[in-house]
């Protein structure tokens, strides 16, 4: 049975996923490691990038960049006072529990999901509409057609061409031998 | 040369009405081409006026109309024929007559196509010298005058004997030789004789049965064709005989019985009888008179006659007469040649009584003739079992009937024609509007091929008879319009002018004047729907194949489009080789039926512009400038290929459009995944300005 589009692209976005969780992983553990504090920091304010990611059903998955770009910038204030205020694990525990930091970080998520909710059937809409257009814009041009070379210009090539056939002088040959 | 001049003079009769007419002239041809008034007069090229109130039927022959004409400078009386299409003027001889311009011979003066005739249709005219004499005789009834001896032999014989050897040396046969043709003065100081014309109809189509010798006076008058110079001493001798007994002891027979005396008695015997004439006339006159055409003088032996040589003819060996007579229609038949006569009027009798062992018996004890017995033995053999068929006992009769009598003509349902002379036949059939299937027949029924297998001595032409025939057969059988029995009738007879049934009152000649008449016949609005039709289109293809061939697939298609084209383009090949004038009213009428030539344009706006370019051309006559509005090749093929463009753009089009209608209809989420990305991208771009602008406060130590 023939794989649908659908399931193509699912393959290959499945396969990009496969392909980069472990390189994160790795870069999470070696983060882990050497910078905790922000580990700490960000996987506590980037919680709804996470649950946006986990979300999202539809190829190619959008809404989880689309939050977490907006959820860093807000969780990139509580990241940068926490390097300000020495990287520790006890700030960041602190920072994490701030809610003047989970409000910027989850505020700013939660403008990613206004954008993506408001944005996407905008475009939509207006996607349809330039379509609706173009199908008027070529109607209006097959009736010009139509009007400048007549009804035969719809029609399929072969019966446009026979009208066209001059008469042939092989009866008139046969008829000559 | 001369052939270019008759063509001229075609042309300039054909046209003279437009260039030399008087307003009163005008007046009167508009009148003719209603065809509701009788004409008084009319003027030939405006020199020649003919007086139609003058009639002189003492002149006429056939059917053709003779009155009174007149030079207009030169006061001189002169004679016009007005000669009709059935007649079928002899025009292969006017160039050599014309250049003839003997003392006794009848000389023309001028000929050409009439558009005016006395009831309004065109003739075809010859103007000739008035002879200057009443003809010998007025009626075939008629007795003429006796005159002296010597006077017969030096003012009639021998002045009429040198013309005859003018024709016979320019190889001419005069063809209508008889005492209703010879103009005779007998007053003043000795005769003055002249012999009449024979090119304003078909030659021997005028003459009597008694002036033709008897294998061809068994033949209708327009199935004999032309003779040889041997039938033209025949026809004169019976006219000296008459002249020389100044008696017709056969004046008030019928044809039939004439035919039956010549058949019993012979021709010398039936004129003369038991006469004595003078010194060495019947010397001469059983030479010329003799029945059997091999003993038959020619002009070597009138020559040696007229030097004073005595020549002794043969006697003609008669008809051999059966001992015991066969009885057909209550009538016992002793020759064989009347009883050949009498089953050609009985076919249906005739063909029971043929194929009986009665008959045959009565050949074999009774005609000792093996040659004839062979033919019928063919013949039988051939129609073995088909004989007595429905539909097969006429040409069963008609093959034994040549069989019998070889030297006879072909006499098959009604028609009794020489092999020679079908092509006049079957034109003269045409133009009185009788049936021509026989003539289709004869030819398909290959009885040319049987008569010619059936003579004792094989006639010199035989191949290039039989051959042409051959060529007739194939033409005949192919249904297409420029074939069929229409194309054998222009093939077979040069003289015969266009015959369709639309040229009634038309004289059409060649491919200009039938243009003319069309003209002529577009104005009076009398154009069939089919224009061209199967004479027009055999006519052209047969007598001026370069005007027509060409475009014949075209005038032949099925198509209407291509039809008129093929019209055009002939009607414009017409003109221009013809140079004639301008003809507005048929070029009009093809304007009007130009439609379909222009629907074959794909262009609207290009259609527009040609309807009106052939709207502008209406009045012109113009056909050469019609042909290149509508069959400009380039334009059309320009006009094609942009329509090929336009047809793939229309459907690559239709196939985006469907896409797109599906698309929208079809998929819910149709652009969603485009406003996603948007919203993605957005976010990115937002997302990176705030957290530059966080990094930059940060550095800046606002936090």
């Amino acid at each position: 049975m023939a794989k649908t589009d659908k399931e193509d692209a699912s393959e290959v976005s499945n396969q990009k996923t496969t392909s980069l969780r472990r390189p994160i992983l790795i870069l999470f553990l070696v983060a882990s490691i050497f910078a905790l504090p922000s580990v700490v920091v960000l996987a506590t304010l980037m919680i709804p990038t996470f649950i946006a990611i986990l979300m999202d059903r539809h190829i190619p998955k959008t809404l989880g960049m689309t939050v977490g770009c907006m959820n860093f910038a807000g969780a990139s204030v509580g990241w940068l006072e926490l390097v300000r205020r020495g990287h520790d694990i006890r700030d960041a525990l602190n920072i994490a529990m701030e809610p003047n930091s989970v409000f910027f970080a989850y505020g700013f998520a939660f403008f990613g999901w206004v954008l993506y909710l408001n944005i996407a059937p905008f475009v939509a809409r207006m996607t349809v509409r330039k379509a609706q257009m173009r199908v008027k814009r070529i109607r209006k041009r097959q009736e010009k057609l139509k009007k400048d070379w007549g009804t035969p210009v719809s029609k399929q090539e072969v019966q446009a061409v026979e009208t066209q056939e001059e008469p042939s002088s092989e009866a008139e040959e046969k008829n000559k031998k | 040369m001369i052939a270019e001049h008759e063509e001229d003079n075609l042309k300039n009769g054909a046209t003279q009405k437009s260039d030399t007419s008087s307003p009163a002239q005008k007046k009167a041809q508009s009148n003719a081409n209603e065809g509701e008034s009788k004409q008084t007069g009319s003027l030939f090229k405006g020199v020649y006026a003919i007086d139609f109130k003058t009639p002189l039927p003492e002149f006429r022959v056939a059917q053709n109309q003779v009155f009174l004409a007149r030079h207009i400078e030169r006061k001189e009386k002169c004679i016009a024929i007005l000669a009709l299409p059935e007649t079928l003027p002899r025009f292969g001889l006017i160039s050599s007559y014309k250049g003839l311009q003997l003392k006794n011979l009848l000389n023309l003066l001028d000929y050409g196509v009439l558009k005016d005739g006395p009831d309004g249709r065109e003739y075809m005219v010859f103007i000739f010298e008035y002879p200057g004499a009443a003809p010998v005789l007025k009626s075939w009834q008629e007795v003429p005058a006796r005159i002296e001896d010597d006077a017969l032999i030096e003012g009639f014989v021998k002045p009429i004997v040198m013309i005859l050897r003018e024709f016979h040396q320019q190889d001419l046969v005069h063809g209508a030789i008889n005492l209703r043709n010879i103009y005779l003065q007998t007053s003043g100081e000795g005769n003055i004789a002249v012999l009449g014309e024979c090119i304003s109809h078909a030659a021997s189509m005028t003459q009597h049965i008694l002036y033709e010798p008897l294998e061809r006076a068994l033949a209708s008058p327009e199935g004999r064709g032309v003779g040889t110079s041997q039938d033209d001493l025949y026809a004169f001798g019976m006219c000296v005989a008459i002249m020389a007994r100044a008696e017709n002891p056969v004046a008030h027979m019928s044809e039939n019985e004439i035919l039956q005396r010549k058949i019993e008695t012979g021709s010398y015997s039936i004129i003369i009888g038991r006469e004595r004439l003078p010194g060495g006339l019947t010397e001469f006159l059983r030479g010329v008179l003799n029945d059997d055409k091999t003993q038959r003088w020619g002009f070597e032996d009138v020559e040696k006659w007229l030097e004073g040589r005595r020549l002794s003819p043969r006697q003609p060996k008669m008809q051999q007469k059966a001992p015991r007579g066969y009885p057909f229609q209550n009538e016992k038949h002793e020759y064989l040649k009347n009883l050949v006569m009498a089953f050609t009027r009985e076919p249906s009798e005739a063909s029971a009584v043929l194929s009986s062992e009665n008959f045959l018996n009565w050949f074999k004890r009774n005609v000792e003739d093996t040659n004839l017995a062979a033919n019928i033995e063919s013949i039988m053999d051939r129609n073995k079992g088909m004989s007595q068929m429905d539909g097969m006992k006429e040409r069963f009769v008609a093959e034994m009937c040549i069989g019998l009598d070889p030297v006879g003509p072909i006499r098959y349902r009604g028609i009794s024609v020489l092999p020679r002379n079908l092509g006049n036949a079957l034109a003269h059939a045409f133009a009185t509007e009788q049936d021509v299937q026989p003539f289709a027949q004869i030819i398909n029924y290959q009885m040319i091929a049987t008569w010619l297998s059936m003579q004792l001595t094989l006639p010199t032409d035989a191949a290039a008879l039989s051959s042409q025939l051959d060529r007739c057969r194939q033409f005949l059988n192919q249904k297409m319009p420029g074939y069929g029995i229409e194309r054998i009738v222009y093939m077979l007879s040069k003289d015969a002018p266009c015959l369709s049934p639309q040229f009634m009152d038309c004289y059409v000649m060649n491919a200009g004047m039938l243009l003319e008449a069309l003209e002529k016949k577009a104005k009076q609005n009398k154009i069939s729907n089919a224009i061209l039709d199967r004479h027009m289109v055999a006519f052209l293809s047969v007598r001026d194949q370069r005007m027509i061939e060409p475009h014949l697939s075209y005038v032949n298609s099925a198509e209407e489009t291509f039809q008129v084209l093929g019209v055009i383009k002939t009607m414009s090949a017409i003109q221009k080789s013809y140079q004639l004038p301008m003809m507005p009213h048929f070029c009009d009428l093809l304007i009007n039926r130009a439609q379909p030539a222009i629907d074959r344009i794909y262009g609207h706006k290009l259609k527009e512009k040609m309807l009106s370019a052939i709207q502008s051309l209406k009045g012109k006559g113009d056909f050469n400038a019609l042909l290149g509005v509508l069959d400009n090749s380039e334009v059309i093929q320009k006009d094609a290929q942009m329509f090929v463009m336009a047809r793939r753009e229309f459907h690559a089009l239709e196939l985006e459009a469907r896409s797109l209608e599906a698309a929208i209809q079809y998929k819910k989420n149709f652009g969603l995944q485009k406003g996603r990305q948007t919203a993605m991208t957005i976010s990115a771009v937002f997302g990176t300005l705030l957290f530059l602008m966080n990094v930059f406060m940060f550095l800046l130590g606002r936090f």
